[in-house]
């Protein structure tokens, strides 16, 4: 239904509060410091993404990352799929 | 119309995006768009009646009232989040709807976008 995205880290309440708020159709991607979320079990149930460059550059390794991870061009197709926009 | 939502959660002391975000908000009237504010965490208290930006050479919230009461833009707020922040005196000139924190998620779905800033 919407797509929410987080770019802040895991101490950001902002990003806690969009996190919280998200619902079962919603896609939440995780962009620039907001991959730091892709390394805990979130407890959502929207389904998750994180940017696959960003999560690299921070030097983990695929293995780490407990969401999907997508490229850039992949994330512009989500934008582009949901209707609802919250970031 | 499409609904926009401009979240500020910055203080409207130390830096100036409560006052950005009303102004962004403003600026969507011509675009047919229906803008509203949503203050939350730090920025809430700007509702204050004794939050003084312009004591440090900050722009005053007071330059927003006239525009909310001309485009009738409506502010939101969280009770949990002013409560958190000891806000007690309200300033009348906001208008502010004060929503619950519970029921925020079905509140951020009801817009077409929401834009954190």
């Amino acid at each position: 239904m919407a797509l929410i995205l987080v770019k802040y880290g895991t101490d950001h309440s902002v990003e806690q509060l969009k996190i919280k708020s998200a619902k079962a159709e919603d896609k939440i991607v995780l962009i620039q410091n907001g991959v730091y979320w892709a390394l805990k079990d979130l407890e959502t149930p929207a389904k998750v993404y994180a940017i696959k460059d960003d999560f690299l550059a921070r030097g983990y390794s695929e293995e780490d990352a407990k969401v999907n991870l997508i490229s850039y061009s992949e994330f512009i197709d989500l934008l582009e799929s949901e209707e609802k926009f919250i970031g | 119309m499409k609904k926009l939502l401009f979240v500020a959660y910055q203080s409207p002391v130390g830096s100036i995006w409560v006052n950005e975000a009303f102004r962004t908000a403003f600026g969507m009237y011509g675009e047919d768009l229906e803008p509203s504010v949503l203050l939350i965490e730090e920025a809430s208290v700007a509702l204050s009646k004794n939050t003084k930006p312009e004591r440090l050479g900050l722009l005053p919230l007071s330059i927003c009232h006239k525009y909310i009461k001309n485009y009738g833009t409506k502010v939101y707020a969280v009770k949990q989040h002013l409560e958190k922040y000891r806000v007690k005196e309200l300033d009348e000139n906001f208008g502010a709807e004060i929503i619950d924190e519970s029921n925020l998620s079905e509140f951020l779905h009801s817009f077409d976008y929401v834009i954190f800033m």
